[in-house]
């Protein structure tokens, strides 16, 4: 035995030992990023899931044309001011005789929506011969209803119902005069003060066309300023100062943009506050360093064999650009623009500028109609009193979750799939 | 490339030429703490008239007022909704940019409450107790006349009635309209009540502002972001800890926080629609008389917002946590309202 | 490249210092003889390619120094010499590839028959569609057999119809020696194919637009023997027909398929005359050491 083999001998073992250790520390690190992705599933999934079903009553409701002031169902005036709460109350009133007082009435008509209101209209407009019928209806639940049902036992003696209200659920439930289903409202409704009937569509068309607009400028614009800087600019101090300058762009606060947006395109342009447009060009600006850099890099990566190659050939430099570099940087293009996409869907910041974070009922039809976005809705009903609100905050984030996942998966899988092996 | 350089320079002044674009949604914007109330009568204005629903910002009652203050045109807000009533400067600054004939509008008023878990103890504190545990200076404990760095630790300390619990007090941040109620009707209610201090109000108007309106820094006052939300939160995790929010937030949570008495008063409608509990704000909104007749739908809403059926005693604001205005203030308001009469600037005085 | 990178490679070419060299000589008593001009034949009549006094300057650095030769028709010319001699940049000079490199500058006269290379009223393509290019290791495009050697003729507008363009597809593949073995799979990737194939490929590619010169950079440096022999065979048929300039750094295949062999040394063309004459009785001492392997 040599004495460097002594030699080696003696540290091997901590060498070892320091290996394992190094390993131990990376696995910890993972677990700690593992543990805290578990920990923020299970709280949103266990605060939202509740959102997604709803409790409805079966009520015998009689359209009765006094109650309701309509004489002539196909008069959309005396549709528009019919006393359908009226209606309602008369039902819950059969269904638990001997109320008492206004106050004992008043309680037992809140447990009811008020969408039920606006649902008998609709269904009267739809089909006048009901006037004056008699049909069972389910009827959706007042959301402090609704969240007494969804409670357990202990929560429930903790609800925003009286005892007396409380009484009444409970006789509903046992009789099975309440069903669970799913909730519609949440995807077909836009915003709403009223948490059974709030719902999130009016937020996911603001946020797909905002991303269309986005999508249509910033990618484009980004390619073809990073083919440009890659292939055409010439190599001198102008190109390099553009090129600190665009890096620079992309650590620039996310709200700068949206002051940006409120002083040019709102201000010197005069568009509309709250369109997907602006908010759209906001974002773009926003995006737009991301893409260019990864492009830029995805550009880098064609080898130049094949630029020499098509070169040799005769092709000239536009085709070279357009028929090889373009097609082969493609998939690491794509890829930056799906994260960079993913990225700004996320944002609301520079959208509290340009006035999308409002309460906006309405859906909007395209990019010029108010709308607001996912993560804004997030943010308004993080901050709204009732307490229905907080388990539609967590759908909401389930919702928008569920997009970036999906869109950071397709960004993978793209890239695996178009990954060239030189 | 001469051409499309040309193209690209033609698109742009063409772009920037453009007029402000029509526009068919009445636009709000304003206070935090009246929007609640606000969003409330959009939404049923919009499901039950043909008109579109209102847009409704939240940008605070100073940001609101800065906008609406802009301009006249489709691309500025129609009404701003304030928490407080309108300052002189920004009526002047609306006059200066054209926004000359403005309707104001009292809505109500919001209580102001301070509150703690429903785990916690029963309290009953004077504007006084809350003054001394607030503010950043007090008056010397030994009773001469003058300023020390606020000594108080527990609630005993400023008042032996009090439970001998540390001073926690989580709140709203500098932004916040509710934090400028909150300095203004409870700090400096107590302040108020040192003759010497009051006295110090028409000697050196800055100064008493400064003493009677700071609030102390050195962590037993903890602001809490403008999410109310999370004031409840904490409050119902920590029983000790007090809370300062809006009245709609008191409401909406009973079965999670409770109010504390001040002055033996406990805050509901009656109390501080009466003015018997003393921490009450009016809350306004202002219509912009040159958009009505430009933007569908201005004077409905405001007709819908001043009915009876929204903001009386048996009304659905009411419902919310909106503590109604007495009865012949209302009529009053709605007449106002209906005639769109503006404002003089007296007002202020 | 940039400049460091290719001040490396000019570096690496003075692998044995010129005064090593003479001291050796010295101590066996030859006498150290250099020549100034170029040893040799270096001009014929009628050249198909004729080049004078050219200097390539990389930035501040010359790479080749006053090199003149010409390039006759239907023969094959091979240049040899160490490692970053120059071979490759002179190479490029003739398609003008170098103009792809900013910081390269060309000097002299070059000339394709009777048109001057470095005319600037010369279009560059027009140029690169008559004179071709094989690089060492096998680049063919990431698309079909087909559509690789088709790109050229398609480009340059050789072909109207597809009857036309499959005919120099064929044409071109038969001439590289591949068409049999991919006959049937002329859609699939060019990229499934092994290096020798796919060196064969870019040579068809090369042939598709009938270049009147073809230029080839180590085209066997990266291939298997076996290939190389098929190639070699491939290149002694071309070569009665068309002119091909060959760099390379295998002896033995200078002296197997060249008629005239060049030889070059820190980008100064040292002798240049009929392969025979130089592999056996070579004219410069230079020549000599470096055939005889005393450096590589």
């Amino acid at each position: 035995m040599s004495v460097t083999t002594e030699q080696v001998r003696k540290t091997l073992a901590r060498r070892y030992r320091a290996e394992k250790r190094f390993k131990a520390y990376g696995i910890c690190a993972i677990s700690i990023g593992l543990l805290a992705l578990l920990l923020l599933f299970t709280d949103i999934i266990g605060k939202g899931y509740r959102a997604f079903y709803e409790y409805s009553v079966a009520l015998q409701i009689t359209f009765d044309p006094e109650s309701l002031e309509i004489d002539d169902p196909r008069d959309l005036e005396q549709l528009q001011y019919g006393n359908y709460e009226a209606v309602v109350r008369e039902a819950l009133q059969a269904r638990f005789p001997g109320v008492e007082g206004r106050e004992g009435r008043r309680a037992l008509a809140a447990l009811v929506s008020t969408a039920a209101g606006y649902r008998l209209r609709e269904m009267l407009e739809n089909s006048p011969e009901l006037l004056g019928q008699t049909r069972t209806l389910w009827l959706q639940l007042n959301d402090d209803a609704d969240m007494f049902l969804k409670s357990s036992e202990a929560k429930r003696k903790t609800a925003r119902l009286s005892d007396q209200q409380q009484t009444w659920m409970l006789e509903l439930e046992q009789s099975d005069e309440v069903r669970a289903g799913f909730n519609h409202s949440l995807f077909t409704r836009g915003d709403s003060r009223e948490p059974e009937q709030a719902g999130i569509l009016g937020a996911i068309l603001g946020s797909f066309f905002t991303m269309l607009v986005t999508l249509a400028l910033s990618f484009p614009i980004g390619v073809a300023a990073a083919v440009y800087l890659e292939e055409f600019a010439p190599k001198n101090r102008f190109t390099d100062f553009i090129e600190v300058n665009i890096n620079n762009l992309a650590a620039v606060p996310s709200i700068i943009f949206g002051l940006l947006g409120l002083a040019v395109f709102i201000g010197l342009f005069g568009m509309p506050r709250s369109v997907p447009l602006v908010g759209g060009l906001v974002l773009t600006l926003m995006t737009l360093p991301t893409i260019i850099i990864s492009s830029r890099a995805a550009i880098k990566a064609v080898p130049p064999s094949i630029r020499q190659a098509a070169m040799g050939l005769g092709a000239s430099k536009m085709q070279v650009v357009l028929q090889f570099v373009l097609p082969l940087a493609l998939p690491g293009m794509l890829t930056g623009g799906i994260i960079g996409m993913a990225q700004a869907l996320g944002e609301t910041a520079p959208l509290l500028m340009i006035g999308m974070v409002a309460f906006i009922v309405e859906l909007p039809a395209g990019a010029m109609d108010a709308a607001t976005v996912l993560p804004v809705q997030v943010f308004l009903w993080a901050s709204s009193p009732e307490q229905s609100f907080v388990t539609m905050t967590s759908a909401a984030i389930m919702v928008l979750m569920t997009f970036l996942i999906t869109m950071n998966t397709l960004a993978v899988v793209m890239r695996k799939r178009l990954e060239r092996r030189w | 490339m001469k051409n499309t350089h040309k193209l690209v320079l033609a698109a742009a002044l063409a772009l920037s030429s453009v007029p402000a674009m029509a526009r068919d949604t009445v636009s709000i914007v304003g206070s935090s703490t009246v929007y609640p109330f606000a969003t409330v009568v959009a939404e049923r204005f919009g499901r039950n008239t043909s008109f579109p629903t209102p847009k409704i910002e939240s940008t605070g009652s100073g940001g609101g007022l800065k906008l609406f203050c802009q301009g006249v045109g489709t691309q500025h807000p129609d009404i701003t909704n304030a928490s407080r009533r309108m300052k002189q400067s920004e009526f002047e600054l609306c006059k200066s940019n054209g926004v000359k004939d403005i309707t104001e509008v009292q809505i109500g008023y919001d209580g102001l409450v301070v509150a703690n878990s429903v785990k916690g103890p029963d309290l009953d504190i004077s504007l006084r107790d809350l003054y001394l545990a607030m503010a950043k200076d007090v008056p010397n404990p030994n009773g001469t006349e003058e300023l020390v760095a606020n000594p108080y630790k527990t609630w005993k300390d400023v008042n032996p009635a009090l439970p001998n619990v540390k001073i926690e007090v989580v709140g709203p941040p500098p932004t916040s309209g509710t934090r400028d109620s909150f300095n203004e009707l409870g700090v400096e209610g107590g302040c108020k009540t040192f003759p010497w201090l009051k006295a110090m109000k028409d000697q050196d108007k800055n100064k008493y502002k400064s003493v009677c309106r700071s609030i102390r820094e050195d962590g037993h006052y903890i602001e809490a972001g403008e999410n109310d939300n999370l004031i409840i939160q904490k409050l119902e995790s920590s029983p000790n800890i007090l809370g300062v929010f809006g009245f709609s937030f008191l409401d909406q949570n009973r079965s999670i926080v409770k109010a504390v008495k001040i002055k033996g008063v406990s805050p509901n409608m009656e109390t501080v629609g009466s003015g018997e509990y003393p921490m009450a704000r009016s809350m306004y909104f202002y219509v912009k008389k040159a958009h009505v007749g430009v933007i569908p739908g201005i004077q409905e809403y405001v007709k819908e917002f001043t009915n009876d059926r929204a903001w009386g005693d048996e009304g659905y604001l009411a419902d919310k946590g909106l503590i109604p205005s007495p009865k012949n203030e209302r009529m009053k308001w709605a007449d106002n309202a209906k005639s769109l009469s503006s404002m003089t600037g007296k007002e202020f005085e | 490249m940039d400049i460091a990178e290719k001040m490396n490679v000019f570096q690496d070419a003075v692998q044995v210092d010129p005064r090593v060299v003479a001291q050796e000589h010295m101590m066996t008593g030859e006498n150290l003889y250099i020549p100034e001009k170029t040893v040799g034949a270096p001009f014929v009549d009628d050249p198909k390619m004729r080049m004078r006094d050219v200097n390539v300057f990389y930035g501040a650095d010359q790479a080749i120094h006053g090199v003149s030769l010409d390039i006759g028709k239907n023969e094959v010319v091979a240049l040899i010499g160490p490692s970053g001699c120059g071979k490759s940049t002179f190479l490029r000079c003739m398609n003008r590839m170098n103009d792809t490199i900013d910081i390269c500058r060309v000097e002299g006269s070059l000339h394709l028959e009777n048109q001057d290379i470095y005319d600037p009223k010369l279009d560059v393509v027009e140029l690169r569609a008559r004179v071709g290019m094989v690089f060492q290791k096998p680049n063919p495009f990431p698309k079909s057999i087909y559509d690789n050697v088709a790109y050229g003729p398609r480009i340059h507008g050789l072909a109207n119809r597809k009857t036309d363009l499959d005919e120099i597809v064929e044409n071109s593949l038969r001439k590289a020696g591949l068409w049999d073995e991919v006959k049937d799979r002329l859609n699939s990737s060019a990229l499934a194919l092994s290096g020798g194939q796919q060196q064969r490929l870019c040579i068809a590619r090369a042939l598709s637009t009938q270049p009147d010169v073809l230029l080839m950079d180590e085209p066997t440096g990266s291939i298997d023997p076996i290939a190389t022999a098929k190639v070699e065979d491939l290149l002694q048929e071309l070569s009665e027909t068309g002119t091909i300039v060959i760099v390379t750094h295998n002896m033995q295949q200078a002296a197997r398929i060249s008629h005239r062999t060049a030889f070059m040394y820190l980008g100064e063309a040292m002798e240049f005359g009929d392969t025979n004459q130089i592999f056996t009785t070579p004219r410069h001492p230079r020549t000599e050491s470096y055939i005889t392997g005393r450096y590589g």
